[in-house]
């Protein structure tokens, strides 16, 4: 028996999964760097070593997200907004929405049932809305952006960002931090700007609930809140949402496997 | 020169391009009296007053396809032109500022439903101290707004034919319409064929004479050109391997891209038609040249509701049998976009796909192909799944 693989090689991070008879045997999560093709076949080795398995054990690899193009070992290449489809089909078939904000992008998908792509929109060529945003202001308010959300939730009275320019914003935070305004609000400022922008691009396909939140920005749960607040819906965040790309692409080539 | 310049295209291709180099040829020429216009004044009344037209928006496409785009743009920054108007119009404003231009008689504008161009020509006529007439455009297509319009562009044509000091007399403007009337059967004929499965035509190839396609009716080009493509499509099949049919709306990049060597050649999606080759009004009427150039110009999908649009682009889909719909979001467009919301919901409605493709026409700077091209691929992969279901 073969296992399928999927690969997403996003700007931040690539994720390798494998699959096991319908459920995941093992995945791995890997910083992209600045090689695509390396970063895919470091995060394939890895997610065999955890899966105890070989390279001549596995079958039909697909690969996703922008770096997929580069991923040239892979049977197939499929867009991340298939994938998000179809991965997040697989672990809530309910779903009818997904968001993903990624490190360089970030993406509304309106899900049908089987997992098929309705209609989606993505961001315009700019950093607001993604991981990219919150890693700035992080840098410029000098605490680690995983820590940024759980800061942020202490917050009662967000400040107010009102620029959706990632250099724009940055003067903001800059010019907060020297009014000497709290971290705390800061930081849930800038988490209400990010799900002011990324609501904004949401409805122009109709937010549809239920409406799962994936990507790497998911585990940050001031952004979590903010979104939930900005949509009016109570978001499903899976328990690993940094795989839904990966989880998708290898569902796809257990497809193909089956063709 | 020009055998070469020729080589390998198809028949049609082959007048294009000589009406092209013929009109650069007119343009540039002493003799001649050229009007710049914007690209809803029909050239039928340009071409019949015995003026040559100058769309400097067509020029603009024309600049950014030889890779000049960037070097017009600076040229507008540096006159104060500002950043957030349409890249059609900030190239042509840097390029008359620099003299680029053909030498003008007069400006003639229309006023709807793109401002901006009537802004443009109105100050270039102040700046050069020549004669602009603004047509002045309503938005609904009743017989109220054809009497208002055919009398406005009389009054353009009497005022034109003074400027050249000639008299003004209708047999011109007759000759045109009947030209006009002659390229307007040939390209019915021509859109009925695209109907075709498979598609005759490289939609992509057609997309970029759509400013050709401005200039020829009322001219005998408009003629050749039309015929020559109507019998070229009766054997033709440019595109081998054909998968997703695809309607094209708006425009696209006019400078160099990979964009639709990716639709075309690596996933074999076919654009089978695009909005703007339509043939959207009734034959011209000699005897009435002024009121049915006023029809042609109201009856404009684009004019007055968007529901006209909607209904057009629906009914286009259903003719094509196209398997979902590409619109080209030019930044800074307001006529092609302002209401894309309703479009958007009406063609959700009929369960026919829309992706909506953000860029610029013109301005190369910001173009990211990685991420019209994952737009584009993602699209792709709905529309195959939605098929196979």
């Amino acid at each position: 028996m073969k296992y399928p693989v999927g690969i997403d090689v996003g700007s931040a991070s690539a994720e390798a999964l494998i699959l096991k008879d319908g459920k995941i045997l093992a995945y791995s999560i890997l910083e992209t760097g600045a090689n695509s093709r390396k970063a895919a076949e470091r995060a394939l080795e890895e997610a065999l070593r955890k899966a105890g398995i070989s390279r001549s054990e596995i079958g039909p690899i697909v690969a996703t997200g922008y770096g997929r193009i580069s991923v040239d070992f892979a049977s197939r290449q499929v867009t991340e907004i298939s994938c998000y489809a179809k991965g997040i089909n697989f672990l809530y078939p309910e779903v009818r929405m997904v968001i993903d904000i990624g490190g360089q992008d970030s993406k509304a998908i309106l899900v049908g049932k089987n997992g098929r792509v309705l209609d989606f929109v993505m961001n315009d060529k700019c950093a607001a809305g993604t991981g990219r945003f919150l890693e700035v202001m992080a840098k410029v308010m000098e605490v680690n952006v995983e820590e940024l959300g759980e800061i942020s939730l202490r917050s009662c009275n967000p400040a107010e960002i009102s620029s959706t320019c990632t250099v724009f914003a940055e003067s903001e935070v800059v010019s907060l931090i020297a009014r000497g305004l709290p971290v705390e609000d800061i930081a849930a400022g800038i988490h209400k700007a990010i799900a002011r922008r990324v609501g904004a691009m949401a409805r122009r396909i109709g937010v549809t609930p239920p409406v799962a939140f994936a990507g790497g920005v998911a585990k940050n749960a001031g952004v979590v809140k903010a979104l939930e607040e900005e949509l009016g819906v109570k978001l499903i965040v899976p328990e690993e949402p940094q795989i839904i790309g990966a989880l998708g692409a290898a569902l796809l080539a257990s497809e193909s496997e089956g063709d | 020169m020009l055998s070469s310049l020729a080589r390998g295209k198809a028949p049609h291709e082959k007048i294009a391009l000589e009406f092209n180099l013929r009109l650069a040829g007119l343009l540039y020429s002493s003799s001649k009296w050229v009007v710049w216009a914007n690209i809803f004044v029909p050239p039928e009344l340009i071409w019949g007053l015995g003026f040559v037209p100058f769309y400097p928006e067509i020029a603009a496409a024309v600049v950014a396809n030889l890779g000049l785009s960037s070097e017009a743009l600076r040229l507008a920054d540096q006159s104060g032109v500002p950043r957030d108007l349409c890249s059609f119009h900030r190239v042509a404003m840097g390029l008359a500022g620099a003299g680029f231009f053909p030498k003008a008689r007069a400006f003639v504008a229309v006023n709807y439903p793109c401002w901006t161009a009537g802004v443009f020509l109105a100050w270039e006529a102040y700046r050069q101290n020549l004669p602009f007439f603004l047509i002045d455009m309503p938005a609904e297509c009743d017989e109220d707004s054809v009497l208002y319009l055919a009398r406005q562009l009389e009054e353009a044509a009497r005022s034109l034919a003074i400027i050249k000091k000639s008299r003004y007399h209708i047999r011109g403007l007759r000759e045109a319409i009947k030209l006009s009337n002659e390229a307007h059967s040939l390209a019915l004929e021509a859109m009925e064929m695209r109907k075709r499965i498979p598609a005759p035509l490289k939609g992509s190839k057609m997309i970029g004479h759509l400013g050709l396609i401005a200039y020829l009716f009322g001219s005998p080009y408009g003629v050749a050109y039309y015929r020559a493509l109507r019998d070229y499509i009766e054997g033709s099949q440019e595109q081998k391997e054909q998968g997703i049919r695809l309607y094209w709306m708006h425009l696209k990049p006019f400078y160099p891209t990979n964009l639709f060597e990716l639709l075309e050649n690596e996933r074999k999606a076919v654009i089978v038609f695009e909005e703007y080759s339509s043939i959207w009004w009734e034959p011209l009427r000699e005897d009435e040249p002024f009121l049915s150039l006023a029809r042609k110009m109201l009856s404009h999908p684009s004019l007055g509701s968007v529901g006209r649009r909607t209904a057009k682009v629906l009914a286009d889909v259903e003719a094509f049998k196209a398997d979902g719909v590409v619109h080209f979001n030019h930044w800074g467009c307001r006529q092609s976009q302002g209401a894309m919301a309703i479009l958007r919901r009406k063609l959700r409605e009929e369960g026919v796909p829309l992706l909506e493709l953000e860029g610029d026409c013109i301005d190369e700077n910001g173009y990211q192909e990685g991420q019209l091209r994952v737009r584009l691929e993602a699209f792709l992969e709905s529309i195959k799944e939605g098929k196979e279901r």
